[in-house]
């Protein structure tokens, strides 16, 4: 009896909560203090062809983030140095670096499907959009997301959460005109001690068919400490 | 003959009205001898230019390219360039092959950037097509296989470049990522087309394949054939055949004048030459009428004599026509003489158009040079004949439609 009244009441303080409160659950869990991990990224394109850069990233809160590419050959030890808005990208071959800006921080990295834009974001939704709930299930809940803010990369996202974890499943990211340009799903997550942590994600092209970027997390470390010029613009230098 | 004798002197009976009547034609015609080789000197001037730094004679594109305006995007250019290059070599009438691929890059400068076009190239197969060591300004060529560009002299102004220094750029390669490419300026070239020279750069193949994610791939193989411009219809043809035979399937020879509008846009050209010869026969003919009806009326007592003593219509007609035709003849020569010498002699100065083409985008170079033929005095020589014919033929048929006995009563 008490474990179906605990069910109950965790069921309606679920169902209580406003879209808005959902939403802070869903930065509070795709926020991590600081991170490192190895990745494997695949970029598929619509001609069938796949390409493969494994990466390792260290990871501070949403200001600060270093990627560099370990494999293939042709990309090896190209980094990105992301600060705040700002990105920049070292090519080791030409000892040059370029500050990411303008219209290339739309091209997708790589030719995938994510962007320099998407990379220089931050993870906090709720304090760029304006949240309304559309739809629930007893697993998921559907938030539909508007900005009018100009400096947002996709004036319109859908949501889908799932309510055991707060993690989007699906998020569908929409141009000024409502029609999608790209969705991201999570197809495979992990629990870590009190978190559950996407490890693999698709991003998935709306515009051109049969185009998808996937995002596979080998191995990644939270907590970790990172010495005080990890983040500098030092890195940039051979 | 005795016709010509009498024409030859009635021209001298009033040598004033003669010489105007002269004047009219030798002018119409000298401009005619000038306008002609000065238009066949501007379009072979621009089909030249687009063909040595655009089109090649003949430019085999992907077939996806051959109906498109826009570029075609990196991904989609021509693979396995060596294989089809060792096919295109085997057509007949095939002189060099060279393929190339052309980019466009945001170069940096300070906190602008300037929108520019590279263009990747084996510079030792272009030597008849684009010959860059014949447009050096400053430098050396760019060998086939090294990080070194060659920039257009104004392009070079703006990046405030010059040979020595390094060209840092990154753009687009063919997988959409990011190309990083580091250059070596080693020379500053200009191919006095200004739109070209402000915006254009010269790579090796080799540092564009890299740049750009092409391994053995171009976006372009452009040929140079046998009979230049003339040559490039009939090779094209061939080679279309020759593909097909080695399963290139996914590849058309496009002749020069297939590739753009360029060719098309320039029938117009003609059409105005030819309305504006109209409108100069037009004028000349006014002129020339006038003059040679004046003295048909003048001589009407002599017309109505030479009829009573029994010369028939066509020969008071062979007689007014000649009459025009002599003066006709002279100043035809004359005007041929002075429009090919002014036509010759631009020919070797050139008119400097700089000023007029600084802001278009035509493929044309700023000095223009008059292109006067054998053909362009022959073309004169029918338009001035016919012009004195033409002219006379009114007033002649005034002069037979008067009576004779009416003729020799008038004043």
């Amino acid at each position: 009896m008490s474990l179906i009244c605990f069910v109950v009441l965790t069921a309606s303080k679920a169902d209580a909560q406003t879209a808005e409160e959902w939403l802070a659950k869903v930065d509070g869990q795709m926020f991590y203090k600081s991170a490192e991990y190895t990745a494997l990224m695949t970029v598929h394109s619509p001609g069938g062809a796949n390409r493969f850069f494994r990466m390792n990233g260290k990871v501070v809160g949403d200001e600060f983030a270093l990627m560099e590419y370990l494999e293939p050959p042709r990309q090896k030890g190209t980094r990105y140095l992301k600060r705040s808005d700002n990105l920049w990208i070292y090519f080791p071959k030409q000892d040059r670096t370029m500050h990411i800006q303008g219209h290339i921080l739309r091209q997708g990295v790589q030719g995938g499907d994510m962007s320099f834009e998407d990379m220089t974001e931050s993870s906090s939704l709720l304090e760029k959009y304006e949240v309304k709930k559309t739809a629930e299930t007893d697993t998921t809940i559907t938030l539909q997301l508007e900005s009018s803010d100009m400096t947002v990369s996709y004036p319109f996202r859908e949501l889908l959460i799932d309510k055991r974890n707060y993690l989007p499943i699906k998020m569908v990211n929409s141009g000024v005109n409502n029609l999608p340009i790209k969705e991201l799903v999570i197809l495979k997550t992990k629990r870590f001690k009190n978190r559950t942590f996407p490890i693999v994600t698709e991003i998935r092209s709306r515009l051109v068919e049969n185009k998808w970027t996937r995002f596979e997390i080998e191995e990644i470390r939270f907590g970790m400490k990172f010495p005080d010029d990890t983040f500098t613009k030092k890195v940039l230098e051979k | 003959m005795n016709m010509l004798k009498l024409a030859f002197r009635n021209t001298r009976r009033q040598p004033r009205r003669t010489l105007l009547t002269a004047l009219a034609i030798g002018i119409t015609v000298a401009a005619v001898t000038y306008m002609d080789a000065h238009i066949k000197g501007i379009t072979t001037g621009i089909f030249k230019t687009f063909v040595k730094l655009e089109a090649g004679h003949v430019k085999v594109v992907p077939r996806e390219a051959v109906d498109r305006s826009r570029p075609l995007p990196l991904d989609k250019g021509i693979k396995d360039i060596t294989s089809l290059i060792s096919v295109i070599r085997s057509s007949p009438g095939i002189i060099n092959v060279s393929p190339r691929i052309s980019f466009p890059v945001l170069l940096d400068k300070g906190s602008n950037s300037i929108p520019a076009f590279g263009i990747g190239l084996l510079p030792s197969q272009e030597a008849d097509l684009m010959n860059l060591e014949e447009m050096i300004v400053t430098g050396r060529l760019l060998s086939d296989s090294s990080w070194d560009v060659m920039l257009g002299n104004k392009l070079a102004d703006k990046l405030d470049l010059d040979v020595g220094d390094e060209l840092f750029m990154v753009t687009t390669d063919s997988y959409g990522g990011l190309g990083p490419g580091l250059y070596n300026v080693c020379g500053i070239v200009s191919s006095g087309v200004s739109y070209i020279d402000k915006r254009t750069f010269y790579v090796s193949l080799y540092a564009a394949q890299e740049q750009l994610s092409m391994v053995n791939s171009a976006m372009e193989i452009v040929c140079s054939v046998e009979n230049g411009l003339e040559g490039a219809i009939p090779v094209a043809d061939s080679l279309s055949l020759l593909l097909q035979l080695a399963d290139r399937d996914d590849v058309a020879p496009l002749p020069w004048q297939m590739q753009g509008s360029l060719y098309s846009a320039l029938a117009p050209a003609k059409v105005m030459y030819f309305l504006i010869m109209l409108l100069l026969g037009i004028i000349a003919l006014t002129t020339v009428v006038n003059t040679v009806l004046m003295s048909v009326m003048e001589r009407t007592r002599e017309i109505g004599a030479l009829r009573a003593l029994g010369f028939k219509r066509g020969t008071v007609i062979s007689m007014i026509m000649s009459e025009s035709l002599v003066i006709g003849f002279f100043a035809t020569i004359c005007g041929i003489i002075f429009g090919m010498t002014v036509a010759l002699i631009l020919h070797e100065t050139g008119i400097d158009l700089s000023g007029a083409l600084e802001s278009t985008e035509f493929p044309m170079k700023p000095i223009v040079y008059p292109d006067p033929s054998i053909l362009t005095a022959v073309k004169a020589a029918f338009f001035g004949l016919i012009l004195s014919l033409a002219a006379a033929w009114y007033p002649a048929r005034v002069a037979v439609r008067m009576e004779p006995a009416q003729a020799l009563r008038s004043e």
